[in-house]
């Protein structure tokens, strides 16, 4: 599934939750749409730069929205839920990312909204804080809130309730994702044994299936071996030789023992020195991936390079 | 309009309590007590000409004195306040949050204006009883002062909308100081004073020197207060007209 703007993405999804991997610009359109499509609904925001009174201790930062926003959720119910009450004197600029993130989604949960945007909810969250927000997101969802959250990765976001989309070059293209009810379950491949068409990627609680034509590169780093997309990097449980095997046939090539690269994606090749080469790909990161030696006749002798 | 009020009471409770913790804002309401202590040390021990009356001398110290507190108070406290508490929400991000947590544009201005006139006539109310003249003064300096410092208000409210952060808002604040001190320096220069006193503080200065020389309730008040007048209307339509285009830029 496809959408090729922020607006149609907030019109066909309206009144589903829905997670946008993007950056700040496209974050700012769905905004811009978000305010425009849910105008009747209450709306509540949590931006990235959100940080607060620093003046101000997080409970009567959090007072002083309740009572803007007058609303009947009681300030102490959702202090303890986040379990915010050991640290509600502390001033809010001693308060570490994210304890800030905390207290900007206790705000938003104050706000007792229809519909929530937030931009990058989880990925500053310490594993407690993230349990807790995502208690309560699940437990809000449930009760029909929306949550529109963008900048998060995918393989973060994928936790939230909801479709996850990724954005590239103009269009907001659906995550095909598998939910991991057994986490021991071995991931079910598209296609016959021998025709893989997809990778599988862990998320925290999910595996995303990626498309080959999405990676940009593979590497492997402290006996684990990751999958780059979109500049992220998502781990693998597959080998290298495995990557290497089902990779092939879809323009991928071994340039290094560690690496393997997507060679549509590669923008230059560059000798350092008599024995060593670099390749520079056209993803979001402009990454460098090295070339060996002995790979890189075989480069030429296949691409004549 | 109850919502309205409430968030405006919101506002403002988040913003008195901050005066205490925020030590420039807290400074700035100390500058004038400190400055007219300081001024009523040194006055303390002059004698009169010879020929000249106690009396006389002690009027012209106590409205010197008024006068220059008032203008000091008017133009340090708002600006203070007002400016670099607009300039830090917006550097904060604190601003963008609120705005889109319902709450608007005059809603937060309206309540940095009351703040900050609540500080200033606090202030200037202190400073009535340390320069220590006939309380029987007290109804009409309290009139004038809330009528003269409204226009530095006004001002500061609109360069607070136009500064970007607490860098700006300390430059742009250095007119409004200027302005604010300038019928004060004037009382050296009698061509000065023929400018300063149609500036925005110029009028009340004027008012606060003649409701000592006992002059306030009289013709001789008609020009100093036209002109404070004439400066809230003149600032209010260029505040309004400028309002709608910074607060979009915003």
């Amino acid at each position: 599934m496809e959408y090729n703007s922020a607006a149609e993405l907030v019109k066909q999804e309206m009144g589903q939750c829905i997670n946008v991997e993007c950056g700040q610009d496209v974050s700012n359109q769905i905004l811009e749409a978000i305010k425009i499509r849910y105008s009747d609904c209450r709306c509540a925001f949590l931006f990235e730069t959100d940080r607060g009174y620093e003046r101000q201790t997080i409970k009567s930062y959090l007072k002083f929205f309740t009572r803007i926003s007058d609303s009947s959720n009681e300030l102490q119910a959702v202090l303890n839920n986040l379990e915010l009450t050991s640290i509600e004197s502390k001033k809010i600029k001693n308060c570490n990312p994210s304890e800030l993130k905390l207290i900007s989604f206790a705000r938003v949960v104050l706000s007792n909204p229809e519909v929530c945007f937030c931009e990058r909810l989880l990925s500053e969250l310490e594993p407690n804080a993230k349990r807790l927000v995502l208690r309560k997101v699940e437990e809000l969802a449930a009760r029909g809130v929306i949550f529109i959250t963008t900048l998060d990765p995918l393989r973060i976001s994928t936790s939230m309730p909801g479709r996850s989309f990724w954005y590239d070059e103009g269009h907001f293209v659906m995550a095909d994702i598998v939910e991991d009810d057994n986490k021991e379950s071995e991931v079910v491949f598209a296609g016959d044994e021998v025709q893989v068409i997809k990778i599988p990627a862990k998320s925290e609680t999910a595996t995303l299936l990626l498309d080959p034509k999405e990676i940009d590169f593979v590497e492997s780093s402290n006996k684990s071996n990751y999958v780059s997309v979109r500049g992220n990097l998502y781990q693998t449980n597959l080998t290298l030789d495995e990557l290497e095997d089902s990779l092939i046939r879809f323009g991928f090539f071994r340039c290094h023992r560690s690496y393997i690269v997507n060679v549509q994606k590669v923008s230059k090749v560059e000798r350092y020195t008599r024995n060593s080469f670099n390749l520079t790909l056209s993803d979001t990161n402009r990454s460098s991936i090295p070339l060996a030696k002995g790979r890189a006749e075989e480069m030429r002798d296949i691409y004549g390079w | 309009m109850e919502a309205s009020l409430r968030k405006i009471t919101a506002l403002c409770s988040k913003d008195f309590p901050d005066l205490f913790k925020n030590p420039v804002m807290f400074l700035s309401a100390l500058i004038p007590v400190v400055m007219m202590l300081v001024f009523k040390m040194l006055y303390a021990d002059i004698e009169p000409l010879p020929g000249g009356s106690v009396e006389e001398l002690r009027a012209a110290i106590d409205s010197f004195l008024l006068a220059s507190g008032v203008s000091v108070t008017a133009g340090v406290v708002p600006t203070m306040i007002v400016i670099y508490s607009i300039a830090e929400e917006k550097e904060k991000h604190t601003l963008r949050t609120l705005m889109h947590a319902n709450v608007s544009g005059s809603q937060v201005l309206i309540s940095k204006a009351i703040v900050s006139m609540t500080v200033a006539l606090t202030v200037e109310l202190v400073l009535f009883f340390i320069i220590g003249v006939s309380v029987q003064n007290l109804p009409l300096y309290f009139l004038i002062a809330l009528v003269g410092t409204i226009p530095i208000v006004i001002l500061s409210l609109l360069l607070g909308l136009w500064a970007r952060d607490q860098m700006t808002a300390g430059l742009v604040s250095l007119p409004i100081v200027v302005f604010a001190l300038l019928p004060m320096m004037a009382t050296y220069s009698a061509d000065l004073w023929q400018f300063a006193r149609f500036t925005p503080c110029g009028g009340m200065y004027d008012l606060l020197e003649q409701l000592i020389w006992g002059s306030v309730l009289t013709s001789e008040a008609i020009i100093p207060l036209a002109t404070t007048l004439i400066w809230i209307i003149i600032l209010t339509v260029v505040f309004l007209f400028f309002y709608k285009r910074l607060s979009r830029d915003n």
